[in-house]
């Protein structure tokens, strides 16, 4: 039996198209591996800009939107570079004939294969002798042939050559900051529920600023201040995904507000002559209601001027409908000026009322608008803070330079964690409850805001039996006034350095770059005019 | 075993065409294109047109080509007063033993193998006429008789392409009965050195035989035995069909050079000058590079250029070898 022609050039077709099929499987999958790579180099990318401080993670996808989106677009990748693959086959399959034709070519047999092909199939016209001999010359040629490979792997060579260097380029990015370290990536909902507490604190403190603006006896441009503070803590209260820029507007407008109320009062005292008596006493009533000791205190003097003027009946009217609830300031006071009214006892009433008063008054400053002034600036210290961490932003180690001169070494802490000299945390400072869900601040914490900050030491624990190190009699010589040893400046201009680069590199607000300054002003040496702190 | 047979003919054939070859390339000096070219039409029985300047051994290819094979070899010089009686022949009146007048045939000088017709283009349109028929019919009515030609029975006519004063061009149609144009090139320095040396001296020697009438009717017999497959008459029709400037896959310059392409008599040529060539060769089948082989002789002549083609001097050789090297696109895209 003779040998066919067709028979193994149809095998060596088929196996030629096996090897183009894996070779454009493995472009397809050289493809997705390079959509990988280079979405896993995105990534990384995204993480060196977090690391240098380019952008905040707040403001930047989640890492995994990121894996996400790379994954999504790697797959629309497979999809064309499969789709392009079948279109390339289909292109480049190679047909029994093609196969004969590239044999022809590559042993320059003048078309001898594909001839023979077509006089195996009787299509070829010529003489039935010279038939038979193209085909045993075919046949003869065909048996010295090898197996030939039609191309070799080039395109995949390439491609995987490019895929390995794109890795390795990958690979080389550095995924931090030089310098900084980078926290190991926390759970979302870990890093996300401090910064839903904090937004919701701001939130609090802006249904506060709220409630003490709706007064009408306010002055025009202390309601627009309110307003404007009290906006912009919403707007950081509505969306966590603001960025820093946000938290320095509120903190200008707090600072505004602050300004304004140490410069005077923040009620008009041409519209607190024209309200009427009864509108007075019921805001005099809110006021004591919400503990707002700086509104209640010139209303209650207002109203001392007119008890002598207005018809008692009338003002014991409003003060009943004033009442209609309990109040938290001077709890009773304000009843009991009710019940001489109605006894119209207006001297009685009037010695009460001048009492309440002279209490308001006396009552230690700062008033509640500006406590609450304070806490809502210390709050958004912390929420820096915590968002500059939750950027991987390595937090500032205070320990050294902020030391205080007492002897104890402390270091910053974040406020959560803290507590107030008087043991309580700025949360337990926090009371609910009252109308409307308004929170109120506890009146017994008086905290200057430059010791409420990060700025709040921690007690080193020294055994009384203990040698104290070198260092902590260092510290404790300087609080005896001796800060004029070497040894003592060298380590204040340590700490000074410290200091100073962490408020250059924007770590420390710049509402509390003041109180670091003076505070190392206050312990410098005598070379530095420095005082006892 | 019919096999083996026939390729010991190819093989004996392939022997006997280098022995051809190499016998007219001894006397004819630097055209070893033209000697090959010259085999083919003549293997393919076809006639051939040869152009070019005087003195290039056209007159002494024809005349090489008939002593090596022993074939009867007439020349006829066309001139303007050539008539057609002057190549055919004529009846002349003549008196036999018995002084009884007849009407006799003189046969002319188309009565041989190989006839060249030297400077065609001299002859007046009713003389060009009466060879072309003659070319074509291999045969001649000469008064209601007709007349067979010797077999074989080749011209090979000649133009002188530089001297057109007072010459009547070949109609395109009659040029389309001339199976190869042959274009005679200038020859080397070393070929002008090699032709000085031997042509000059008195030992020129004679053209030796190598190919008897009857061996060579047998070679043009195999050459239409030469096997052809489909992909090769696919690749030959759509050649003969991308010179036309109407075609579909015509190329821009064909569009704008070629006023009418090649006749489907070009197809014949090109297949049977194919065949003719792969024999040359000592090959029982015809590939494509036979066909690119043939491609310029057969259709170099065939088309006609457009003005615009003669203004810019774009040559209808330069218009094919275009065709050619895109010619596996040709058959990639259809026509």
């Amino acid at each position: 039996m003779q040998l066919s022609i067709r028979t193994p050039i149809t095998r060596w077709a088929r196996a030629s198209n096996r090897r183009r099929i894996a070779e454009e499987l493995i472009i397809a999958l050289t493809w997705v591996g390079i959509s990988l790579v280079v979405g896993a180099g995105l990534i990384r990318a995204c993480e060196l800009i977090i690391a240098l401080g380019w952008a905040s993670s707040d403001t930047w996808p989640s890492k995994t939107a990121q894996w996400a989106f790379t994954i999504w677009a790697t797959g629309w990748v497979a999809k064309i570079a499969v789709t392009r693959g079948i279109w390339r086959y289909r292109k480049r399959r190679t047909r029994p004939r093609d196969f004969a034709r590239f044999l022809d070519r590559r042993h320059r047999t003048h078309d001898l294969f594909e001839t023979a092909m077509a006089v195996e199939s009787s299509h070829a016209v010529g003489a039935e002798g010279l038939r038979s001999a193209i085909l045993t010359r075919a046949r003869e040629r065909l048996a010295a042939l090898s197996h030939p490979v039609v191309e070799p792997f080039r395109e995949p060579q390439r491609t995987i050559a490019g895929i390995g260097l794109a890795a390795a380029l990958v690979g080389l990015l550095p995924a931090s900051a030089p310098g900084a370290s980078v926290e190991p990536d926390h759970p979302q909902t870990e890093a996300t529920q401090p910064i839903d507490v904090r937004a919701a604190r701001m939130v609090e403190h802006a249904e506060w600023l709220s409630g003490f603006g709706r007064g009408p006896s306010l002055a025009p441009d202390a309601r627009l201040l309110i307003g404007h503070a009290e906006q912009q803590l919403r707007t950081i209260g509505a969306s966590r995904g603001h960025g820093l820029s946000q938290l320095t507007k509120a903190e200008r407008a707090l600072r505004s507000l602050r300004t304004r109320l140490h410069s005077g009062g923040l009620l008009d005292p041409v519209g607190l002559q024209a309200a009427n008596t009864s509108t007075l006493m019921h805001e005099l009533a809110d006021a004591l209601a919400h503990e707002h000791t700086d509104a209640a205190q010139p209303l209650a003097a207002e109203l001392l001027q007119r008890l002598d003027t207005v018809d008692v009946e009338e003002l014991a009217s409003a003060a009943g409908l004033a009442l209609g609830g309990p109040t938290r300031l001077e709890p009773g006071r304000l009843d009991r000026v009710l019940e001489q009214l109605q006894n119209r006892n207006v001297g009685a009433a009037s010695v009460e009322l001048h009492a309440l008063s002279e209490d308001l008054a006396a009552r230690p400053s700062p008033t509640s608008l500006s406590q609450t002034v304070e806490d809502a600036l210390a709050d958004l210290h912390d929420y820096r803070i915590e968002r500059l961490a939750h950027a991987n932003r390595p937090l500032p180690e205070h320990n050294d330079p902020v030391a205080p001169a007492d002897g104890s070494i402390g270091r910053s802490t974040p406020s959560s964690e803290r507590s107030s000299s008087d043991g309580r945390s700025s949360e337990s400072r926090r009371s609910h409850g009252g109308d409307a869900g308004v929170s109120r601040i506890d009146r017994d914490t008086r905290r200057n805001p430059a010791e409420s900050t990060v700025f709040a030491s921690e007690q080193v624990p020294i055994p009384l039996d203990a040698i104290p190190s070198a260092e902590v009699r260092l510290v404790q010589r300087a609080e005896q006034g001796q800060r004029d040893s070497k040894d003592y400046q060298a380590r204040y201009e340590h700490y000074r350095t410290v200091a100073e680069s962490a408020m250059r590199s924007e770590e420390i607000p710049v509402t509390r770059r003041d109180y670091v300054r003076r505070y190392f002003q206050a312990i410098g040496g005598q070379a530095v005019g420095g005082r006892t702190p | 075993m019919s096999g083996s047979v026939s390729e010991e003919r190819v093989e004996a054939a392939q022997k006997s065409l280098a022995l051809l070859r190499a016998e007219i390339e001894r006397r004819v000096i630097g055209q070893r294109s033209l000697v090959v070219e010259s085999i083919v039409a003549l293997l393919a029985r076809g006639n051939v047109l040869i152009e070019g300047p005087p003195g290039l051994g056209k007159t002494l290819l024809v005349r090489v080509l008939s002593e090596a094979l022993d074939l009867e070899f007439s020349r006829i010089q066309f001139t303007p007063d050539l008539m057609p009686a002057d190549i055919t022949g004529s009846q002349t009146l003549v008196q036999d033993e018995r002084n009884v007048p007849r009407l006799e045939f003189r046969r002319g000088p188309i009565f041989a193998n190989i006839v060249l017709a030297d400077e065609v283009n001299r002859a007046t349109p009713k003389t060009q006429s009466a060879l072309l028929e003659a070319m074509q019919e291999r045969a001649v009515t000469i008064g209601g008789a007709r007349l067979a030609l010797p077999a074989p029975f080749i011209v090979a006519a000649t133009q002188n392409p530089i001297e057109m004063e007072g010459t009547y061009p070949l109609p395109e149609a009659q040029l389309d009965r001339f199976l190869l144009k042959l274009d005679v090139r200038f020859p080397s320095i070393e070929d002008l050195r090699e032709i000085g040396l031997r042509t000059t001296g008195n030992d020129e020697s004679a053209t030796q035989i190598v190919i008897d009438r009857t061996t060579l009717i047998g070679l043009q017999d195999l050459t239409r035995e030469i096997v052809v497959a489909p992909h090769v008459l696919d690749f030959a029709a759509h050649l003969t069909i991308a010179t036309h400037p109407d075609a579909k896959n015509a190329s821009d310059s064909i569009r704008r050079f070629v006023r009418y392409g090649a006749s489907p008599r070009a197809m014949q040529a090109l297949i049977l000058a194919g065949r003719a060539h792969a024999l040359v060769h000592g090959r029982a089948w015809v590939g494509e590079d036979d066909i690119r082989s043939v491609a310029l002789p057969v259709l170099r002549h065939r088309m006609i250029p457009t003005f615009d083609a003669r203004l810019e001097g774009v040559t209808n050789d330069k218009l094919i070898q275009e065709l050619v090297a895109r010619a596996p696109s040709l058959q990639a895209t259809g026509s």
